[in-house]
């Protein structure tokens, strides 16, 4: 694909999935029901215009460029992270040797972006929320590697097409039942949603976007969706054989399994609680990393076998 | 075309942040739940401000300070009593409920943003410059002072463990709103670590959580009343308390419980607690957070006082409650695992309790009763110790800390801190 269709191609699916998790966001808080005070703020279509005539206020002596570049980070990462993903078996926007070390890439330098945002603002709260994600997410961004690691084994690349051609008898979500589980914990993280959200959160009245207003607030809740999306789609690849599957074209199997996984992460965001970030903390060094490294010896054996 | 656009606009969501004052959180909560409004957590996300109940005098510098941190094109509407505390607000009166008004006001503000509520502060340090350095500092070498009138960070021990970390001092409140409305803390913060806490400020007075148990102190009422209104109430807390720790379908369960309780309807409150565990919610508080010390335990009242072991409750003497079998129900560790059960646990006995005295003729309690957040009318109330927040709350981090203060209700927490409004 070429470097213009490629770029077409990603932008177009990023603003199409966006469009998907607003309404998906819509159809939780109807199912599960509205509270009367939700953090982060809801991303509509009807609040996009207001949202951008409104002013964009600054606190005293923030790092102004690095506070607008962070949202362009973020969105940034998550096309980077879309373009990756093989859309039918044998083809990918970007379809690199070592795609899933780029993924990787992708996840560790949201967290750079995270931290941009809330320390940039020069404000307490969103800087506490920076603190927070930098702990919470280096760790589960180890659990996600050794995950990652084990996804690949079986189809010895580190190619994306190749990890999915692997999956075409039994996908990674079947013959490494931890693997799916533990990468969509890495899913919550990266999104800010949930039990994993210490960035953007209610008890800092938003973290790090509690100084955002106007068009940079609707950039930051753009690109936070964006990256469910990459995320999804990503999953999708790895754990549910991406494109692979019976009668329907491949990029309709991808949107389908995405959209599962975009759905089940919404309803995991709501649905469970926030442990306190030194419990959590604990949580995925003493349970989680150990359970990555059992799905790794998992993956090895198979492989082997 | 106008009114094609002023269609167009009662379609969009109002976005408010709301500075609950005075008996207003309760209302402010329902309000937020009517279709097309939208409560935010921060001002910088709103369009207009909503002040709800009155707004004591000493409060109306942070409401000023507040309403000039709203984007442009901006709006503000009062909804209490009295005068309003703030010049050119939309006013609606306390028994109304404003979201027309609110709709009315966002639709203005889209048609003419120079209707926009102009900046009510200079937009100018809080006070002159008095730093001693070459660089802004005001303290030693690149840190410390308090240039500008803002203290900035200076190094200092932490204390979990013996690093000398920048240490930070900021006020927060009295309209944060992971706090209690109306409380204002001084706080010396390490990273995210309490290292000292100054009360500014208590919770504001909440009269309205109160009000069927105040009354029932003066002239007979339904006892299945005021054990409805006491289950709302429990069950408002703990939804407030699961928002706080981002388990949003349990919080919206937990509000539609403290609605249906209100009506009389207990349904679903056995799968709450269920929930609770289930969520993540109870397992992700550590065990023994927000334990009270030896010295402390004496200023605890209501819920939290039974939630640490202790079998008090005005009911367990007052009859039609004794002829009912009373028996005040009780947790063991005081902590805020305890609490948070204690209202659930409370909240079914309260409906259970209702169903059983439902014929029951009314009955005054000119003794005193026990209201939701302890107990009301007796010439005990406010004469016991208070509570100590930096006792508390130091060496906790910032989201242990608002959890601890999410598991007293506002009310007692007001009490515990030594304001005694009856």
């Amino acid at each position: 694909m070429s470097p213009l269709g490629a770029l077409g191609v990603t932008l177009g699916v990023l603003v199409a999935g966006v469009v998907l998790v607003g309404l998906l966001d819509a159809l939780a808080r109807l199912v599960l029901g509205p509270v009367p005070l939700e953090t982060p703020d809801r991303l509509t279509l009807e609040g996009l215009r207001g949202a951008v005539r409104r002013q964009s206020l600054t606190t005293e002596h923030p790092d102004l460029a690095a506070w607008r570049l962070a949202p362009a980070a973020y969105l940034g990462l998550a096309a980077a992270g879309l373009a990756l993903v093989p859309v039918a078996a044998d083809r990918a926007a970007v379809d690199v040797e070592a795609g899933i070390v780029v993924w990787g890439a992708v996840e560790s330098l949201t967290v750079i972006a995270v931290f941009l945002h809330g320390w940039s603002s020069n404000s307490l709260l969103p800087l506490l929320g920076a603190y927070r994600f930098v702990a919470i997410g280096l760790s589960v961004m180890l659990v996600s590697m050794f995950v990652l690691i084990g996804a690949a084994l079986p189809a010895e690349s580190l190619r994306l097409t190749a990890i999915v051609e692997s999956q075409r008898g039994l996908w990674n979500a079947v013959r490494q039942p931890l693997g799916l589980p533990l990468f969509l914990l890495l899913g919550l993280a990266i999104t800010l949603r949930g039990p994993m959200d210490y960035a953007d959160s209610a008890d800092l009245a938003g973290g790090t976007s509690a100084e955002d207003s106007g068009a940079p607030r609707l950039a930051w809740q753009f690109a936070r969706a964006a990256m469910l999306v990459a995320f999804a789609t990503m999953a999708a690849t790895v754990f549910l054989g991406g494109p692979l599957g019976p009668l329907l074209p491949g990029p309709v199997w991808l949107l389908l399994k995405a959209g599962f996984v975009a759905a089940l992460l919404v309803a995991l965001g709501r649905l469970l609680a926030r442990p306190d970030a030194s419990r959590m903390l604990t949580f995925i060094w003493v349970v989680l990393l150990p359970l990555s490294f059992l799905d790794l010896a998992i993956a090895g054996l198979e492989t082997l076998r | 075309m106008a009114m094609r656009h002023g269609q167009w606009s009662s379609h969009r969501p109002v976005r408010f942040f709301a500075a609950v004052g005075e008996s207003a959180q309760s209302r402010v909560e329902r309000l937020a739940l009517r279709t097309g409004l939208q409560r935010v957590a921060t001002p910088r996300a709103a369009s207009l401000l909503l002040i709800a109940g009155g707004i004591p005098e000493q409060s109306w510098p942070a409401l000023r300070r507040l309403h000039d941190q709203l984007p442009h094109p901006r709006g503000a509407l009062y909804w209490g009593e009295g005068p309003p505390p703030l010049p050119d607000v939309v006013e609606v009166e306390p028994s109304d409920t404003p979201a027309t008004a609110m709709r009315r006001l966002q639709a203005e503000l889209e048609r003419d943003p120079r209707a926009s509520s102009q900046d009510l502060l200079p937009n100018e340090p809080p006070a002159p410059w008095q730093g001693k350095g070459p660089h802004g500092q005001g303290g030693e070498g690149m840190m410390g002072g308090t240039p500008y009138g803002r203290p900035m960070t200076m190094r200092g021990d932490e204390l979990r463990d013996g690093l000398r970390l920048d240490a930070h001092e900021v006020t927060v409140g009295p309209f944060a709103p992971m706090l209690p409305p109306g409380l204002a803390l001084g706080l010396r913060l390490q990273g995210d670590v309490i290292q000292q806490v100054a009360l500014i400020q208590p919770p504001f007075r909440d009269a309205a959580a109160e009000a069927p148990f105040a009354e029932a102190l003066d002239r007979p009422v339904a006892v299945a009343d005021l054990e409805r209104a006491r289950a709302a109430h429990h069950l408002r807390c703990v939804g407030r308390f699961c928002a706080l720790r981002g388990a949003l379908a349990l919080a919206a369960r937990a509000h539609a419980s403290a609605e249906r309780a209100r009506a009389g309807n207990g349904a679903g409150l056995g799968t709450l607690g269920r929930l609770l565990w289930l969520s993540g919610l109870r397992p992700g508080i550590a065990p023994g957070l927000g334990t009270l010390g030896p010295a402390q335990q004496g200023c605890l009242l209501g819920p939290a006082l039974r939630a640490a072991g202790r079998p008090d409750d005005l009911r367990s003497r007052r009859d039609p409650y004794t002829g009912a079998g009373f028996a005040p129900v009780t947790q063991r560790n005081g902590d805020v695992r305890a609490r948070i059960d204690q209202w659930l646990a409370e909240a079914r006995q309260a409906l259970a309790l209702a169903a059983r005295l439902e014929h029951q003729p009314p009955v005054a309690f000119a003794a005193g009763l026990e209201g939701p957040a302890g107990p009301l009318g007796t010439p005990a109330t406010g004469d016991g110790p208070r509570l100590d927040l930096d006792a508390l709350l130091r060496g906790l981090e910032w989201g242990e800390a608002v959890s601890v203060l999410a598991s007293f209700s506002p009310q007692a927490l007001r009490r515990m801190l030594g304001e005694a409004d009856r």
